[in-house]
């Protein structure tokens, strides 16, 4: 029977010495709500398993420009954490609607940028939020923007011999909001999922972000609908157009949870409303 | 709302039950018939009813059910077990108690006849204070023999609700030799017209189930039967599958049965007995039906609030919108 | 495959046992220590059926790798007896027929646990939300929320 080798280090530098040896022959493991499903269905076969749960990578730290929240950090602790629900609620919020309970107390914030799923709930909201990761290996670190980490469905630029570390979260004002719909109420995957942020300076739009999920082969910044808010009075016309907008910008898929044509149409109803429902959002203030 | 009529058992009649209650060494009894438990709680109420008619406490039966070796009950299926399965206890109890009476009138050179059994005392009726034995000591007596003679006191009962008639080719028609439960449901739905989701608020359901031999076990049918029809009715497909046939479910996470959070913020539930004459003590079944309420009730709750028939299965939010998108067309038009 | 030995607390009592790197905890609970009571569903983080306490928080043994508990406590519903003794949640659910078949049990019993735990006094909505990961076929959520709310109002 093929060897499997289980490594835990507790130093980053074991870490990405373990994955330098491996390559892309080692599946990293955090909170294994999606490597697990794989390894039980043998939909994967590695030849190492890097444990990274105990490098110390699960906080949330205040910077004095950024959230700092180690990769190992659970979507329930973002869902909890008083700095999270302050200074990014949109993503407490996604933090709270996505899996239950139990995956939420393994589900990590860095697993759920690396497994890099259309329908992936926090990565909406991180994106709405113009945050970065922190991708380290043994040759050195790099910081990159998470709009331009995403190839595609479960495809990113991040090499075999690199780690997320930290996720960034810029401190900047606005009114946000999280909205999700699934197939059920409880414990559902996104049918479509929107997260916006709107920076207002009195009733015009200083800027805006409006990004979908499961709506493209990547969670989907709409930056056309954007631009038409962007320096304009907010009407509930407007809204509409951008909302319209937003959906033109998506190419959605047809598949068990719901059509293309539902996808679009309900989309359109959920941005209208994230909008909407965001104005009316206590505004956060760094 | 919806009205349900649930046949119970097979109309048509045959479709029996088989059952076998041995008395053990130590006086209990042992209950062998092959009414397999989905959890329904078959195995409970059927020692309910052997309790029943031997007049013992139910502490004093087990109750094996689960293997092929045992006396055919033909199927948990059709809500026949709670309709058909008591009355082969029953039966099976009697010819027990008939083999005791042998048995003790053989060993008090008595008349059958006159041998008396209450629950766990046995006695020949005018001579009691000579011949009373506890169950016990009977069921001892039987099996060691020794100064008895030995036997085995084994009842066996069988049951079916008359002969199997097939229906008139003419007219359709058959003898109605099982029995119908009555169910009404009602629900309370909030239809979001710009996603299409359905929020079952409030459901309620009634059930008129002859005789609730253990009314806990019919609260949870009937409870348990909405979430089972609620699923039918909004979330849950089979073949040909949603949104078409080529997206078959792969992983329970592609199938999307209802959890807590699409549970009704109110349920109610209610049990209405009119005895039936074809049942034990009146009972009849009625589970299955309290999956088959929920889907009609939805769908004329959902037609109260938009103005909709839906007419198809499960009632994604994808047919709620298209439903509206044709309605609005039709006004346009 | 290579074995290695994972030692951690199991209902109040360190265990070590020999395990492979791919084995879940689910696999070892119940395979290589016999204990049962977490059921396998679906092996795919759906069901809730195998969810355990893990430093006291629920997660589904069947995600979690068993070499990532090392050191850490696990309760399942075998240890929520206290010398003998049903837990109130566990005699709430005999009691008020919290189940049919019986299978969701286990998960059900430890999710309520957590969920008393945090709040004492959970609202109907509470409930539903947090016990929302675990799925009952049999449709007893009507009387698991009840049960969870008489353990609350001190009947048991």
């Amino acid at each position: 029977m093929r060897e499997v080798l289980y490594y835990a280090p507790t130093e980053l530098t074991e870490a990405t010495a373990i994955l330098a040896d491996h390559r892309d022959k080692a599946a990293v493991l955090a909170g294994g709500t999606d490597l697990l499903p794989k390894l039980n269905y043998y939909e994967v076969k590695p030849h190492a398993l890097l444990y990274i749960g105990r490098l110390g990578l699960s906080s949330i730290h205040n910077g004095s420009s950024a959230l700092t929240i180690g990769a190992t950090t659970t979507t329930a602790d973002l869902a909890t954490h008083h700095l999270v629900q302050q200074y990014a609620p949109a993503l407490a919020q996604a933090a709270r609607l996505s899996g239950s309970v139990a995956i939420q107390n393994a589900a990590t914030i860095g697993g759920n940028i690396a497994n890099a799923s259309p329908a992936a709930d926090l990565v909406v909201a991180l994106l709405a939020l113009d945050a970065s990761v922190r991708l380290l290996s043994h040759s050195g670190q790099r910081d990159v923007h998470l709009a331009d980490f995403f190839l595609g469905p479960h495809l990113t630029i991040l090499q075999p011999d690199e780690l997320i570390t930290q996720i960034h979260v810029p401190l900047s004002p606005g009114k946000t909001e999280f909205l999700k719909l699934g197939r059920r109420k409880g414990q559902t995957l996104a049918v479509v999922s929107v997260a916006v942020r709107l920076q207002l300076d009195g009733d015009l739009c200083h800027d805006a972000r409006i990004v979908l999920g499961s709506m493209a082969p990547t969670p989907l910044r709409c930056r056309t609908a954007e631009h038409l808010l962007r320096g304009q009075k907010i009407t509930t016309d407007l809204i509409h157009q951008a909302a319209t907008q937003a959906i033109a910008e998506s190419s959605p898929i047809t598949d068990q949870r719901a059509t293309a044509w539902y996808r679009k149409k309900a989309g359109e109803a959920l941005v209208q409303r994230a909008l909407l429902q965001a104005l009316d959002k206590k505004e956060v203030r760094p | 709302m919806a009205y349900v009529l649930h046949p119970t058992g097979n109309k048509g009649g045959g479709d029996p039950s088989h059952a076998v209650i041995q008395l053990k060494p130590d006086g209990t009894y042992v209950l062998l018939i092959g009414a397999m438990d989905l959890g329904q709680g078959a195995p409970t109420i059927l020692r309910q009813v052997a309790a029943d008619a031997l007049g013992v406490p139910i502490e004093k039966i087990l109750v094996s059910n689960y293997d092929n070796l045992l006396p055919l009950s033909v199927s948990t299926s059709g809500s026949r077990v709670t309709l058909i399965d008591p009355h082969a206890v029953v039966n099976a109890a009697e010819d027990l108690k008939r083999q005791i009476r042998e048995w003790f009138a053989q060993q008090h050179e008595a008349n059958p006849e006159d041998v008396e059994i209450e629950g766990e005392t046995v006695y020949v009726r005018g001579d009691r204070e000579r011949t009373v034995m506890t169950m016990e000591q009977v069921a001892m007596g039987a099996a060691w023999g020794g100064g008895y003679e030995p036997a085995s006191l084994i009842g066996r009962g069988a049951w079916q609700p008359g002969k199997y008639h097939a229906h008139d080719p003419e007219t359709g028609e058959m003898p109605n030799v099982g029995a119908i439960s009555f169910g009404a449901a009602l629900a309370e739905v909030e239809v979001d017209t710009e996603t299409g989701t359905v929020d079952v608020l409030r459901f309620a359901q009634v059930w008129e189930v002859g005789k609730a031999i253990n009314p806990l076990l019919v609260r949870q049918q009937i409870n348990g039967g909405y979430c089972i029809g609620a699923g039918f009715a909004l979330t849950e497909s089979c073949y040909p599958y949603f949104p078409s046939v080529e997206y078959a479910p792969e992983k329970m996470g592609d199938y999307f049965m209802p959890t807590f959070e699409d549970y009704p913020q109110q349920m109610i539930f209610g049990i209405e007995e009119v005895p039936h004459p074809n049942g034990v003590q009146g009972a009849k079944g009625f589970s299955e039906g309290s999956a088959s309420g929920p889907p009609p009730a939805i769908a004329s709750a959902i037609h109260d609030a938009i103005g909709v028939w839906i007419t198809e299965f499960p009632i994604t939010p994808e047919v709620i919108l298209r439903a509206l998108e044709a309605k609005q067309a039709g006004v346009e038009s | 495959m290579k074995q290695q030995v994972l030692t951690f607390i199991l209902n109040g009592e360190e265990v070590a046992v020999l395990v492979t790197p791919t084995e879940t905890l689910l696999d070892v609970l119940r395979e290589r220590l016999q204990i049962t009571g977490p059921k396998r569903g679906c092996d795919d983080g759906e069901c809730g059926a195998c969810t355990v306490l893990l430093d006291g928080e629920p997660v589904r043994s069947c995600l979690t790798l068993a070499l990532t508990v090392e050191g850490r406590t696990v309760t399942t519903v075998e240890g929520l007896m206290v010398k003998g003794e049903l837990d109130r949640l566990q005699k709430a659910f005999y009691e008020r027929g919290a189940f049919q078949c019986g299978f969701c049990t286990p998960g059900m019993l430890m999710v309520a646990k957590s969920l008393l735990a945090k709040n004492p006094n959970p609202s109907r909505d509470e409930i539903r939300s947090y016990m929302a990961g675990n799925l009952c076929r049999c449709g007893s959520y009507e009387e698991i929320i009840e049960a969870i709310q008489a353990v609350a109002a001190g009947e048991y």
